[in-house]
């Protein structure tokens, strides 16, 4: 114990000592730290409209007019009782053929054709929502049925689901992309820290000499070094975390424009995961800084 | 107390250092290490510190083999054998106490336990009343003594002293040597290498010659003599 606050103060020197090496590191981390979060925004947004388009999808699965109501009930039913599947709604023949009126109350031609027919030509309707948008294709095989293939005039998915699939595309190559930027930054950060703790230990070559000359642990030595590296990492992580916020109000505008301000709020998403967005990059940047001061500190000590 | 069996060390494939070299020093002696430049004698030092380890044969310090020491215990031996260079190697931004201070402090001592140590090696240095100056501001002399304190604080069986008179002038040189045997009455081991004849020969103790690599002399109460 006695051993680790020695650690932390000798950290705690070596930090104040270093001052403006210590701006400048953490300055390009608060950067590094920044274009991350840049990143956790692009996903945000991409995940918000790749939600909003889901939101919006459903099926319609058209019935046979000669379909009886209590076999729709049935057919109705069934597809509630799937797990997957959030919400059925049935449109009958009767407010099926309302509906086209109202479509066509200005057009008397369309309206009049109807008075032609002996009967109501529609069939009624299914409207169909699952919980996500891939269960579609499971939902619809499983009317593949001779029962209800009998009363079934259609149903297709095809549009939506080409749709869906060039979206989720997309949205996987922008995960891609960021993930592949993300190991570039963590790379950069790595190679800065490890240059910062080198500089450190040559500016405190001597020093380091007369510990290790007065019994001084490896362990003791290494230590210091990889303290002085996570204060670096707690402070850009704190002034990153403070500094988004002032960005986020610059993008926020332009984001609520795009969603028609039904959706992609920045801030509530941040405030909503704040300390998990803290945390994550606050080990990911120390975890990387421990290593990279590590690594530099190792090297001197095996000398 | 100290034994090195049969050791070499090769810095380069054909030129040794140190070569078969046999050597026992027993527990509160006081050797002197005298030779040419070039013979070994910092590589002895070096070598009995782990700074470097040999290329073949045995060096025991105690019980303990340290010719394959781990990296880790590198630091306990350290804590055992106290040392003096030449260079005092004091931190210039330290006063003289926290130069000695920091003996203790980079091995987790506590704070009590140092305010209580280093006030009693400084006196033994004879530096008392001036432990708040920082090096800058004391003689050559006085610094080496700190150096001394600051090697002193572990309570060490060995001290290793390579030219720890060289920057000295003769007035303090004889102080440095002075301080030396005092430790050594102690019943610290004292290992001594230098280059001054009128050290050697005033001290009239045991006197270990190097050449090349070999001892080629080695003498109970001996004197300088370098052919």
């Amino acid at each position: 114990m006695l051993g680790i606050l020695k650690i932390f103060k000798f950290g705690v020197q070596s930090f104040a000592r270093n001052f403006w090496l210590a701006i400048l590191t953490i300055s390009i981390l608060v950067l590094l730290l920044l274009s991350i979060n840049g990143l956790i925004i692009i996903n945000f947004i991409t995940d918000e409209a790749s939600k909003v388009l889901q939101e919006k999808v459903d099926v319609t699965i058209y019935l046979k007019s000669d379909a009886s109501v209590d076999q729709s009930q049935s057919l109705k039913t069934y597809l509630s009782n799937l797990p997957s599947v959030e919400s059925v709604e049935y449109v009958t023949p009767t407010e099926a053929l309302g509906d086209f009126k109202a479509l066509y109350k200005d057009k008397t031609e369309v309206l009049d054709s109807l008075d032609f027919l002996d009967s109501n030509p529609f069939g009624g309707y299914l409207v169909v929502k699952t919980t996500d948008v891939n269960d579609y294709r499971t939902v619809l095989a499983q009317l593949d049925t001779p029962v209800y293939r009998e009363i079934i005039e259609n149903k297709d998915f095809t549009d939506h689901e080409s749709l869906i699939n060039t979206v989720n595309s997309i949205t996987s190559y922008i995960k891609q992309f960021i993930i592949a930027i993300s190991i570039f930054f963590a790379f950069i950060a790595l190679v800065i820290i490890f240059n910062t703790v080198k500089i450190a230990i040559y500016t405190h070559k001597e020093e380091i000499g007369i510990m290790k000359l007065v019994g001084a642990s490896n362990w003791f030595v290494r230590m210091q070094f990889v303290f002085e590296a996570l204060l670096y990492s707690l402070a850009a992580a704190l002034i990153s975390m403070i500094l988004i916020f002032p960005i986020i109000s610059l993008v926020q505008p332009k984001v609520f424009e795009f969603f028609n301000n039904n959706s992609g709020n920045i801030f509530y998403f941040y405030r909503q995961n704040l300390f998990s967005i803290f945390a994550q990059q606050l080990l990911l940047v120390s975890l990387l800084s421990a290593f990279s001061a590590s690594l530099a500190i190792g090297r001197y000590l095996k000398k | 107390m100290i034994e090195f069996k049969n050791v070499s060390k090769y810095y380069t494939k054909d030129y040794p250092s140190i070569k078969n070299l046999n050597l026992r020093i027993k527990e509160g002696e006081f050797v002197s290490v005298v030779g040419k430049s070039g013979t070994g004698k910092t590589t002895l030092i070096k070598l009995l510190i782990a700074d470097e380890k040999p290329s073949s044969g045995e060096i025991l310090v105690g019980d303990w083999n340290i010719s394959k020491i781990k990296t880790n215990d590198v630091s306990h031996l350290r804590r055992q054998i106290g040392v003096v260079f030449q260079d005092f190697k004091l931190l210039q931004k330290k006063t003289l106490f926290e130069n000695v201070a920091f003996a203790l402090d980079v091995c987790g001592t506590p704070r009590k336990r140092i305010n209580e140590i280093v006030p009693q090696v400084l006196k033994i240095v004879g530096l008392e009343g001036k432990e708040n100056r920082y090096p800058l501001q004391v003689s050559g002399g006085e610094q080496q003594r700190a150096v001394v304190a600051r090697a002193l604080v572990h309570s060490p069986k060995i001290l290793v002293a390579d030219e720890p008179t060289g920057n000295l002038d003769a007035l303090n040189t004889k102080e440095i040597i002075s301080l030396l045997e005092k430790i050594n009455n102690f019943g610290t081991t004292v290992l001594l290498v230098t280059h001054n004849k009128q050290v050697v020969d005033s001290l009239k103790k045991r006197v270990v010659t190097l050449n090349q690599g070999m001892i080629i002399n080695d003498v109970e109460q001996g004197r300088y003599k370098i052919e």
